[in-house]
């Protein structure tokens, strides 16, 4: 079920001093060639699958399909990589606006802040271990919204302007967005405990 | 728990998470689909722009007599829809599906928007008006799917 | 029992479509009879004119009325537990469709259901009148037609974009939402919620056990004994709100606004020292139930039923 929060580094991970550059990696890829491109997805996967995975809701097997999909696009987008910043952050933050385009587009069908607390409620379902579990769960349940502005802000370290500009909403909206979420955080892990 | 609990114990949540299998195989069927990007150059795409968020400045001039209740009784599907609730307040071009019957729904709602995001500018902690503002965008967008019904 | 099902499967496969009349020609009738389960399903839809649906102890549906100019026709598909009765807009026209809606004259369609069948009615401007439905559920989604209902029916799905929605009863659920119709509830019990925009939400009801509610700009009023239990969250930015708290109820109470005033028959309002704000936070008797009502400049009243 939920063996997404099972880290599971693969031995190749292992930066050794021989593996190649990101960029060197970028520039066979742009030239077309695919084994460079998945050097850079063995070495980049986990983290844009973290990214995603936590702006989904925890949900596998959306963040599976953002997680090829943001592949993809980094792959077609490429060129347009400027290689004065890193790899790396620019990766992460193409996948993150994949996952947030999904949100953007989407109904948000909000749900009143009872209905979310009524839902929280419900037994805790098997996770995997680990103390964090109740809180990734927390976050899971949170409105679609409201859990992507505090994924951004308290997670990824985006400031209020950047999120109001990525989710179209004003930054007034993204301040009371990522109050309420932190509130229902409270009400929610305080149910769940003392 | 305190904000700065939450940020703390959140903080820590930063950090890779591994697929539960291999992706990569999918990904590169799609890679060889979508061909060499130095080859074929990627397809632009046109950034998502969120109507309501246009909407919402085009209309903020109007916010004055916006939230008039409209006339409950009357029929929208008159055959004159100048005389349409809305008709004439709002370019018929931001209406969904350019109808005129969603005229002066999209009128009350867009305008409800602007409103709210003025009342959050004043009070950025109430809460309760991010549930409304996204509830009412919830009901903009089924404007949206009744009007691409339309035509 | 046999005759029945025999009934049933011949209804079953029936597909029947009223021919389109030439345009112009004059409206014409409808009436028709369908064998159909107690408790099956009846999806209606009508774009113009009026559905107006009553119940009966047969297990029949009995569908008349008359078919409105420019209709390609009424189709009636299916039967037992499930049957679908449609008024077709023009020729190449969609469903919701303005020039099909300005070339077509009005439907009037009007049923008569077994008491205990599901309905699932969707409509345009049509006006929609249900009475004495005792279902597992009652859904009417509409854009402009008003909508009444009498009756008992287990859970209600009521939506609107502009039309008035008046509801007298539902026993488990109720769910109303729309953007500028105002919505009147005059008995419904269970869970209820209402979200509107600029409508205005009136509810009087004997008991219920949790309500919310939501408003942009249109007022709230809520009549009624709350469960021992229950919980009511009301929200509104610039609507009033009116709320009638039971004598002898046992209320946790929150309410608090921005710029608007609290009014109340319980506790003492407290104003903030520097700068807007008044909210009001009290027990009444024991404080089993929970009320949390929140407004950015729409007035609050609490007051003693």
């Amino acid at each position: 079920m939920s063996t997404a929060c099972l880290a599971m580094p693969l031995p190749s991970m292992d930066a050794s001093r021989n593996e190649p550059a990101d960029a060197d990696l970028v520039r066979r890829s742009v030239a077309g060639d695919t084994r460079a491109f998945e050097t850079l997805y063995r070495r980049h996967a986990g983290r844009v699958h973290g990214a995603v995975w936590r702006l989904s809701g925890m949900n596998a097997a959306r963040a599976e399909e953002l997680t090829q999909e943001a592949f993809v696009r980094a792959w077609q987008k490429l060129d347009s990589f400027r290689f004065e910043s890193a790899f790396t952050t620019w990766l992460h933050r193409l996948a993150v606006n994949v996952a947030l385009m999904e949100l953007r587009s989407r109904d948000p069908e909000d749900a009143h802040e009872a209905d979310v607390l009524e839902a929280a409620a419900e037994p805790v379902r098997p996770f995997c271990a680990g103390e964090r579990g109740d809180l990734e769960q927390a976050v899971a349940r949170l409105p679609p919204r409201a859990r992507a502005v505090l994924i951004l802000h308290d997670i990824e370290g985006w400031k209020h302007e950047e999120i109001g500009r990525e989710l179209g909403m004003a930054v007034g909206s993204s301040k009371a967005q990522l109050h309420r979420a932190r509130g229902l955080l409270r009400r929610m892990l305080g149910e769940h405990h003392d | 728990m305190t904000d700065f609990e939450i940020q703390r114990r959140l903080r820590d949540l930063r950090g890779p998470v591994e697929p539960s299998r291999d992706l990569w195989p999918g990904i590169a069927t799609r890679l060889t689909a979508a061909a060499a990007p130095a080859v074929a150059p990627p397809r632009r795409r046109l950034p998502l722009a969120l109507a309501a968020g246009v909407t919402l400045t085009a209309l903020a001039g109007v916010l004055a007599i916006a939230l008039q209740r409209q006339p409950v009784e009357r029929p929208l599907a008159g055959t004159d829809p100048a005389i349409l609730p809305g008709v004439g307040r709002v370019p018929l071009d931001q209406v969904p599906g350019g109808d005129p019957r969603l005229a002066g729904a999209t009128l009350v709602i867009d305008s409800a928007q602007a409103q709210l995001e003025a009342a959050l500018e004043q009070q950025p902690e109430a809460v309760f008006l991010v549930g409304l503002l996204n509830r009412t965008h919830a009901q903009r967008m089924k404007l949206e799917r009744i009007g691409a019904q339309a035509g | 029992m046999r005759t029945a099902a025999l009934a049933l499967s011949l209804t079953g496969a029936a597909l029947l479509t009223v021919p389109a009349a030439p345009a112009l020609a004059a409206a014409r009738p409808i009436d028709q009879t369908v064998a159909v389960d107690a408790d099956a399903r009846i999806d209606v839809s009508n774009i113009k004119g009026s559905v107006s649906v009553v119940v009966w102890d047969r297990d029949e549906v009995a569908i008349s009325g008359t078919l409105g100019d420019g209709s390609k026709g009424l189709t009636v598909e299916g039967g037992g537990s499930h049957l679908t009765v449609r008024v077709e807009p023009p020729e190449k026209s969609g469903w919701f469709s303005w020039g099909a809606d300005s070339r077509m004259g009005e439907t009037t369609l009007r049923l008569s259901v077994p008491r205990r069948a599901e309905l699932e009615i969707e409509v345009v401007s049509a006006s929609v009148d249900v009475d004495g439905s005792a279902g597992r559920r009652l859904s009417v989604e509409s854009v402009s037609g008003a909508l009444r209902l009498a009756g008992q029916p287990g859970e209600c799905d009521l939506s609107s974009v502009s039309g008035r929605i008046e509801v007298g009863g539902c026993r488990e659920r109720l769910d109303v939402e729309s953007v500028s119709g105002n919505v009147r509830v005059r008995d419904a019990g269970g869970a209820l919620e209402f979200e509107t925009v600029s409508g205005d939400i009136d509810v009087e009801t004997t008991r219920y056990r949790t309500l919310s509610a939501g408003t942009v700009s249109g007022t709230i009023a809520i009549r009624g004994e709350l469960d021992p239990d229950g919980r009511v969250e009301i929200e509104s930015m610039s609507g009033d709100v009116a709320l009638q708290i039971g004598a002898d109820a046992s209320v946790d109470l929150h309410a608090e606004t921005f710029s608007g005033r609290i009014r109340s028959d319980f506790g003492t309002v407290r104003s903030e020292d520097h700068g807007p704000g008044r909210s009001l936070d009290t027990k009444i008797g024991s404080g089993a139930a929970r009320v949390r009502i929140e407004t950015f400049s729409g007035g609050i009243a609490i007051t003693r039923r």
